[in-house]
């Protein structure tokens, strides 16, 4: 077990664990686990009623060419989130699995 | 009209029982409702909004007939809108003109039952019986997914039947069960609904405002809870608030703010915590969930989604489209008017001429025509959305547009409908109606007529070949012609982002457009569907649209045909005797000179009909863009569509015109010259023309669509008002500002 810690490079986020950081700050193509949404606006409610909710695990997948949207494969289904919104999902890194 | 569908057969009645479909988008379930009504379909409106109800018929196995109500595909019974009132209002009893449904076919996609189930609880909370559709359980299958139908029937309390909507499978049992609901009604379901054992901190405010609805006699008891959380998720505040009665929104704000709680923050806690719920139902119901993504879709996806190539594709996509409506229709639309050609001479050979005969003929024949001339552009178009939506890669379009579409303040679905429009606006604002927000939409099509659609082309054309040398070359390659044409397509693209973000900041304020996009997976585009949505669009079109368009062709026609002035005939008999009794001209000279003779005798009766008094009466108005009262006449006629200004110039100018060749009436509008001697068609008047016609409203099918679209005369009127104040401006500014720089 063991517990790696990454740095958020692109903002500075201080949270209460270490291992946590912003989804917009994560490379592509990279596993992690939505832990918190934070002040979620109307359209992250619209995507937590989705399925972006926390617990879920999440791939980011990719960016559309301009950077945004990132298209986000959660079980059972793929949704596209603006950068902006991104920017409010606290996640965990998951290892990669062994797809 | 046999084209109208006979309302007694598929308006739903007192007498007959009414299921509705619900669902997620993409769930399938317009192929399900396709699928169990076929043909025998009706789409209107809801009323006050303008979301689409599909309502249609089914005989049930046991012979008896139900109706059927295809509800707005949603992820969540929590309104934002009124639009996304619907649901709920449906199924609670709200909504005017239906009975409140008997049973709700609520339809899964097995593919993200998990995400499906959280709709379908929150039907099951409002007490409304269900069957539970588990559709495309085939696909779900392959991808490893396992679930205990009786178990999951058991837990929630009705039947649970997987189907495959697009082959039909299942369905014959589904139905089965749709009888079999209607009859043992109110099984509990042995795992508590969600409503019944909320998280702690939705408790005390839900019981609360469940007791004061059911004290001020707002919600019996039984549905008082369910309506109580639903009011307090909803959107009650704003301008796109939700429309419930005052009493009971203040009940909601009070109690609202008695918790301490926001809309917000109880729409989080009850999304995060219906999602445990339903985490430990598909324990129960020993769900194996799919781990594996879609191979064919990531596959695809990376091509198509790729940085590079994503939007190489995209554009080439839509390069077909555009191509498309823009000259594959053309030879449809030629038989369409040949097709009116043939029945105007018909109709000409069976009445007497005279007034009536000009009316039916001119006025109604020529109304139809204009009417079923979009019709190929618009099954074409709408051939090709039923293909990318069905297929999945709308979604992807959205995706791949929204960083440079919300930049301008729209929707990234808005890029295919104003897209469309450079073909023809109608289709393209028909083409709307896949974004959800309502005032994006509403901009959308406030703009769509900005973009030059090709009826626009031969008015360029015309003035281009007038006043400009047109094949002048420049640097070798261009032509002063195209250089200025594409002018005009980029006055038309900046003026419509000009006119968005304007929009976007003032009468139709609102955030930057919402993206909440889920990209499925790839499938298939059932024929059927596309070919049922294409006969809709075309009936709707027809029906809605046409009899506005008739209209207006007929009120054209009698401008142009009502003389304000008597018209002296004597002095042209007199010319045509001359000529027919001048033995010195062979037959082919005489009757050249007396075709001369009519064409300056019609243009008098133009001068002289309301339209022409009317050109005359606006003149002042135009004169400070550089235009006459002929222009004027031109500007009025061109209402029908914007190519009969070309036509209508050749009119008053006195000249016979024919499609194939307008060189001799170039020819005359180069020497035309004012009562004073001055040139009319200078190289400024003829830009401040163009830029007159890029920017105004010159169409009045285009009205036609919009107040179909809108369901209001409020934002057409609009349109027109804006438009024409625009072109006036925009002509204004280059004829003047032209004359202050020393041009001519």
């Amino acid at each position: 077990m063991q517990s790696k810690h990454f740095q958020c490079l692109s903002c500075k986020y201080v949270g209460k664990t270490s291992d946590l950081q912003h989804l917009d700050c994560m490379p592509l193509g990279s596993r992690c686990q939505l832990v918190e949404i934070e002040n979620p606006s109307d359209n992250l409610l619209r995507l937590m009623e989705m399925g972006l909710v926390p617990g879920t695990s999440v791939v980011i997948e990719r960016t559309a060419p301009l950077n945004s949207p990132f298209s986000l494969r959660l079980p059972g289904c793929t949704l596209a989130v603006r950068r902006e919104d991104a920017k409010h999902l606290l996640v965990a890194p998951l290892p990669k699995d062994s797809e | 009209m046999t084209l109208i569908t006979r309302p007694e057969t598929t308006t739903p009645t007192q007498s007959r029982r009414l299921v509705a479909i619900a669902g997620n988008p993409n769930s399938g379930k317009t192929t399900l409702f396709n699928r169990l009504t076929g043909a025998r379909q009706k789409v209107g409106n809801y009323p006050g909004v303008t979301v689409e109800r599909k309502t249609g018929m089914l005989t049930l196995p046991s012979g008896a007939v139900i109706d059927i109500v295809d509800l707005p595909g949603s992820y969540s019974i929590a309104a934002r809108s009124p639009e996304e009132q619907i649901s709920h209002d449906v199924l609670s009893g709200f909504s005017q003109g239906l009975r409140r449904p008997d049973t709700v076919i609520v339809v899964l996609d097995a593919t993200n039952v998990r995400r499906n189930l959280y709709l379908a609880t929150q039907l099951r909370d409002m007490g409304v019986p269900l069957v539970v559709a588990l559709n495309m359980i085939d696909l779900a299958r392959e991808r490893g997914f396992q679930i205990d139908y009786e178990k999951l029937s058991a837990a929630i309390g009705c039947p649970v039947v997987p189907i495959v909507a697009r082959s039909g499978e299942g369905v014959d049992l589904l139905l089965k069960k749709l009888e079999l609901v209607a009859q043992t009604r109110d099984i509990p379901g042995n795992v508590p609904r969600f409503i019944d054992k909320l998280p702690e901190a939705l408790e005390p405010p839900v019981q609360e405002l469940a007791d004061g609805l059911v004290q001020s006699k707002l919600s019996d008891p039984e549905h008082a809870r369910a309506e109580a959380l639903w009011l307090l998720i909803s959107t009650l505040d704003g301008d796109e608030a939700v429309s419930i009665t005052p009493t009971k929104a203040a009940l909601t704000k009070r109690v609202l703010k008695k918790s301490g709680l926001t809309t917000q923050e109880v729409r989080a806690i009850e999304t995060s915590s219906r999602y445990q719920y339903l985490r430990d139902l598909m324990t129960l119901s020993a769900a194996v969930e799919m781990d594996l993504p879609h191979r064919v879709t990531q596959i695809f996806d990376r091509v198509l989604l790729h940085r590079v190539f994503g939007p190489i594709v995209f554009l080439s996509v839509m390069a077909i489209v555009f191509q498309s409506i823009f000259s594959w229709a053309e030879p449809a639309m030629g038989l369409t008017e040949s097709f009116v050609g043939w029945i105007s001479t018909a109709i000409a050979g069976l009445l007497p001429s005279g007034m009536f005969r000009d009316l039916i003929v001119d006025g109604a024949v020529a109304g139809f025509g204009n009417v079923i001339v979009f019709l190929p552009q618009i099954l074409l178009l709408f051939f090709f959305i039923g293909l990318l939506e069905d297929s999945g890669y709308m979604a992807r379009a959205a995706f791949l547009m929204d960083r440079i579409m919300s930049k301008v303040g729209l929707d990234g679905r808005a890029f295919v409908p104003l897209l469309s429009s450079f073909a023809c606006a109608i289709p393209g604002i028909m083409a709307t109606r896949t974004i959800a927000s309502r005032k994006d939409r509403l901009v959308t099509i406030l703009v769509a007529p900005l973009m030059s659609c090709s009826a626009r082309l031969p008015v360029y054309t015309l003035i281009i070949g007038t006043v400009f040398a047109a094949n002048y070359k420049i640097l070798g390659v261009f032509s002063i012609g195209g250089l200025v044409l594409m002018a005009m397509y980029l006055l038309s693209i900046f003026a419509g982002i000009g006119i968005a973000a304007l929009f976007k900041k003032t009468i139709l304020k609102s955030p930057p457009p919402p993206l909440y996009l889920e990209l499925p997976t790839y499938k298939l585009p059932s024929l059927r569907s596309v070919a049922l949505n294409l006969l809709d669009r075309a009936k709707l079109f027809v029906v809605r649209a046409g009899t506005v368009i008739v209209a207006a062709t007929v009120i054209l026609w009698a401008l142009m045909n009502f003389e304000l002035v008597e018209t002296n005939a004597a002095p042209f008999e007199q010319a045509r005797a001359q000529i027919q009794s001048n033995g010195a001209l062979d037959d082919e000279a005489k009757s050249a000179e007396l075709a001369a003779i009519d064409a300056q005798e019609h243009a008098l009766h133009i001068e002289h009909s309301l339209g022409g008094q009317i050109g005359k009466f606006i003149e002042p108005v135009i004169a400070p863009l550089g235009f006459d009262w002929r222009m004027g006449v031109g500007i009025i006629a061109s209402f029908a569509a914007r190519e009969v200004f070309v036509s209508s110039l050749a009119v008053v100018h006195g000249i016979s015109y024919s499609d194939d060749d307008d060189s001799t009436l170039r020819e005359t509008l180069q020497t035309a010259r004012t009562d004073s001697g001055v040139l009319i068609y200078t190289p400024l008047v003829g830009l401040a023309l163009m830029v007159f016609f890029v920017l105004a409203c010159q169409c009045m099918s285009t009205v036609a669509i919009v107040r179909r679209e809108t369901n209001s005369w409020t934002w057409p009127i609009f349109m027109v008002s804006y438009m024409s104040v625009l072109a006036w401006l925009g002509a204004f500014a280059v004829y003047q500002g032209g004359k202050l720089i020393g041009l001519s």
